[in-house]
């Protein structure tokens, strides 16, 4: 049944990219996380990744990369390009949005800044996380799903 | 030595103090938009000053000049808003824990167990399950166990009790906002009263009430009675003055400093005044006035005066003689401060 492995392939690829793109992700919020200039002209870098068109990177990717064989690693990348900068901005913002007394009581009782993001800001924005990690997944899955489905129109 | 000297600007608006620390508590009282909440953001590091130098126990926590910033984390201050930071996704023993990490672990639990005691907290409660007054119990002893060395109550519904049992439980500087003067008090070592953005006066609270430096402190600590007045006689050798007020004359202590003929304010509690109806005798050092109006107050009734003249009395003192209309105010001689 090739639509069933069309499926699966596409959630792999959906799923694999969501689950990096959280990592990197939280990785980015909690490096950018402060009101200092340079952040904020990282956050602008992000924002201009959110620029890059979606569906024609994808294809990029997937065919020049790829060759001849089709890799799926290769879409999880180019699902990466759009959904990384699409999921750190979404954590920065959630993470943001956590009253900053919390944050300052925390360090005022003598946290360090990791600790104050792994005990304080994540659990208390966890909902919105969860939300922009579905939504990374929809978006991811949904250009690879188009993207698959004109080439193997084409090919065929 | 704790001492600080902050200068920080707004727009609109500049905070500048400079208020050295005594041991024990002290409170800041001002009113409203006075820079209270925004003083003890400064000492918790939260808002970097613009200006001056923090020295907590000998120790540099801001100096503008040298470029010193200590972090929040590392201060040793630890700050209670007027709105509970209580972390909402802990129950509060582990608020309490999160705070009592710089101890080896015996020792936390030990003084965890000890301060949920001491504030009577239901350990296993989220912060959302408890009342108010709980939350603010739970959050000082959050702050205790992180073993301040200044704590920084922002209003709130602290009070006298409350006060006591932090200097039982920890011997850390206590520095107090707040717009209670009653509870200045009772509970504070030391009074400052803070008026947009600058101290106007310190010292021990019952001094601070006592001896008013000007006009517009007068006012702030709620003394209603500000009268204009000229010095017609001085006499240090019997201690006596006698000042001339729009209309009538009354005795007063020797004022030093001042000479007949000058212009002074002179303020008077309204609770030290003392009223009789005007069918009476004249008592002593008194004026004869109309009432004009009558207020109800907590603990009694206003009375305003003409000539701008208010007395506080008993609500049953009251009652017993309210149809009269003119009255004689008496001001006792040592209820007169000349400003």
């Amino acid at each position: 049944m090739p639509h069933w492995n069309s499926l699966v392939l596409v959630m792999r690829v959906g799923l694999s990219a969501t689950l990096i793109a959280l990592a990197l992700g939280l990785w980015i919020a909690r490096l950018l996380h402060g009101p200092e200039k340079r952040t904020v002209a990282a956050r602008w870098l992000i924002v201009a990744g959110l620029a890059l068109p979606p569906a024609i990177l994808c294809g990029y990717f997937i065919f020049r990369f790829s060759g001849r064989a089709f890799h799926w690693p290769w879409a999880v990348a180019a699902g990466l390009v759009n959904g990384l900068p699409l999921l750190s901005w979404w954590l920065l913002t959630s993470i943001d949005r956590v009253d900053s007394r919390y944050r300052n009581a925390a360090r005022s009782l003598g946290a360090s800044e990791w600790r104050v993001f792994l005990r304080i800001s994540l659990p208390l924005a966890w909902r919105p996380i969860l939300a922009g990690a579905a939504i990374v997944f929809a978006r991811v899955s949904a250009e690879f799903a188009a993207v698959l489905l004109i080439s193997r129109r084409l090919s065929s | 030595m704790t001492q600080l000297r902050v200068v920080k600007k707004r727009p609109g608006f500049v905070l500048d103090v400079e208020l050295p620390l005594a041991e024990g508590v002290t409170a800041i009282y001002g009113a409203t938009g006075a820079g209270k909440t925004l003083l003890l953001h400064l000492l918790a590091g939260y808002v970097v000053p613009d200006g001056g130098r923090i020295l907590l126990d000998d120790g540099i926590l801001f100096d503008a000049d040298t470029g010193v910033n200590l972090p929040p984390r590392l201060r040793t201050t630890v700050y209670i808003g007027a709105r509970d930071a209580l972390f909402p996704h802990m129950t509060v023993r582990k608020n309490v824990m999160f705070a009592a990490r710089r101890l080896k672990r015996l020792e936390r639990h030990r003084r965890v167990a000890e301060l949920m005691e001491r504030f009577q907290l239901a350990a296993d409660k989220a912060p959302r399950d408890l009342a108010p007054e709980e939350r603010l119990r739970a959050e000082i002893a959050r702050a205790l166990a992180a073993e301040p060395r200044l704590l920084l109550l922002d209003e709130g519904s602290v009070d006298e009790g409350l006060v006591k049992q932090i200097r039982e439980s920890s011997d850390a500087r206590l520095l107090m906002a707040t717009s209670d003067l009653d509870l200045a008090c009772a509970a504070a070592d030391e009074l400052a009263l803070l008026d947009a953005g600058r101290i106007v006066q310190r010292g021990a609270p019952a001094a601070v009430l006592q001896k008013p430096e000007s006009i517009e402190i007068a006012r702030m600590i709620g003394i209603p009675n500000i009268l204009p007045a000229s010095v017609i006689e001085l006499d240090p050798g019997r201690n006596t003055s006698r000042l001339e007020f729009e209309g009538f004359t009354l005795g007063a202590p020797y004022i030093p400093g001042h000479f007949k003929g000058d212009r002074v304010w002179v303020a008077v509690r309204a609770d030290d005044l003392r009223v009789y109806p005007g069918s009476a005798p004249a008592p002593p050092n008194s004026v004869g006035v109309r009432l004009v109006k009558t207020t109800n107050r907590a603990r009694g009734v206003r009375m305003e005066f003409e000539r701008a003249i208010f007395a506080d009395v008993s609500r049953a003192d009251f009652e017993k003689q309210r149809d009269n209309q003119t009255w004689w105010v008496e001001f006792p001689a040592t209820s007169l401060r000349v400003l």
